[in-house]
């Protein structure tokens, strides 16, 4: 027996993700100048913009010095040659 | 979906792959996965993005009711780690073909699924520490055993930021507990209450005792690595001595000759959902308490509504 929902979230996904496929961009960051830069994460977004701000708020557990978001797509692998997954969350 | 058990043990994969993890082997890629591997990892982290969400429509009424601008802020920060989990496990759901938005967004009610726990809006901010000290404490040992024995590494790692978030929510609810305790009569009155329906509640978070489980492909392929009856021991291990030392009465103790500590009652015991109040002297059968589970509160389907249709109103503040 389904719930009736008054008003369900209508969602164009092309529109709200920018095309049919959903893109991914990875998620570095650093705590302070002397720790490495890490994968801390992974986030979908429709553009760069979306990704920085969603990246910011989602991975929000330390006061990074420094943080930024790769497309995966722009990402080329050494070892994982071949694989499906080119690199995975935190 | 179910594979029956005489199928896994005729099948070559499904055997090694489960030597290969308790060896402490962990997977990188989908592609090393089997069958019943997947089936069991993605049902894992549905149910616990599922009680991510829920959060929100169980914690935010308080926010309406809670004292000072900063308990409000503490609450609306505490919703917002656990959408930032649930987003992370939706991430990690993606990797097996799930779409995040018609997840949320398209999904009936009934078909979330919930843990009793957090089933019930808070309907003060008393109720809502409480519930950070006792509840958050339960689902912090269920995500913590995730992030050290979960054998789908990608997992246990998104699981860090997780349990470091987490535990800000439990010292949170301790610390706000024991002030409540202190305050007045009335507030002491009020944590004794809350945590007279929130104790058993927690303690049935970590589900069926073992010797009556029929589910056993999470410990088998070491998806988790501590059973049920081993993570409810862990929980009481904290919270008992919390509330002792704090002088909150609670339905469990040490048990010296056993070396444990055990509740004061068998469960499952009944409950009365509208005056919520536990009659421990009715238990009811397991076959009845799923059956309870499964239904959910009768807040579940209209928490859940509100959330897919954001109908938050203009009450919230």
């Amino acid at each position: 027996m389904a719930t009736k929902l008054k008003s369900r979230k209508k969602i164009d996904q092309k529109r709200e993700r920018g095309g049919t496929d959903p893109k991914y961009y990875e998620v570095f960051a650093r705590k302070d100048s002397h720790s490495e830069l890490s994968h801390v994460g992974s986030v979908e977004a429709p553009n760069d913009q979306l990704a920085q701000v969603r990246a910011w708020y989602i991975y929000d557990q330390h006061k990074w010095k420094e943080m930024c978001v790769v497309p995966l797509e722009a990402i080329i692998t050494v070892t994982e040659e071949g694989k499906s997954a080119k690199i995975k969350m935190a | 979906m179910a594979t029956a058990l005489k199928d896994i043990q005729e099948d070559p994969r499904e055997r090694a792959l489960q030597e290969k993890v308790a060896t402490g082997y962990q997977l990188e890629d989908v592609e090393e996965m089997t069958d019943r591997y997947k089936d069991v990892l993605v049902n894992t982290v549905h149910i616990a993005a599922d009680l991510e969400v829920v959060t929100l429509p169980t914690y935010s009424p308080a926010i309406k009711t809670s004292p000072t601008l900063e308990d409000k802020i503490a609450i609306a920060a505490a919703c917002q780690d656990e959408l930032g989990h649930a987003q992370m496990m939706y991430r990690i759901l993606e990797d097996f073909g799930y779409d995040t938005h018609s997840f949320l967004f398209e999904r009936d009610p009934e078909e979330w699924r919930t843990f009793q726990m957090l089933e019930f809006p808070h309907e003060d901010y008393i109720e809502s520490v409480v519930s950070m000290c006792y509840g958050d404490r339960a689902g912090y040992i269920t995500t913590v055993d995730l992030e050290e024995n979960c054998s789908y590494a990608p997992l246990a790692r998104s699981l860090r930021k997780v349990n470091y978030e987490e535990t800000f929510h439990v010292s949170h609810g301790e610390r706000w507990t024991k002030f409540f305790w202190n305050q007045s009569d009335d507030s002491r009155r009020r944590v004794q209450e809350t945590v007279d329906f929130y104790f058993p509640l927690c303690a049935a978070w970590f589900g069926m005792p073992d010797d009556l489980k029929t589910r056993t492909d999470q410990l088998a392929y070491r998806v988790r690595g501590a059973s049920n009856d081993e993570m409810r021991q862990k929980w009481l291990s904290r919270v008992v001595p919390f509330s002792e030392s704090v002088g909150i009465k609670v339905p469990a103790h040490y048990d010296a000759d056993q070396g444990k500590y055990v509740l004061d009652y068998e469960a499952p015991i009944y409950l009365d959902e509208e005056k919520r109040e536990w009659d421990y002297s009715r238990q009811i059968t397991w076959k009845e308490q799923l059956k309870i589970w499964k239904k959910g509160s009768k807040h579940k389907v209209p928490s859940i509504a509100r959330v897919i249709s954001e109908e938050w109103g203009k009450d919230l503040w």
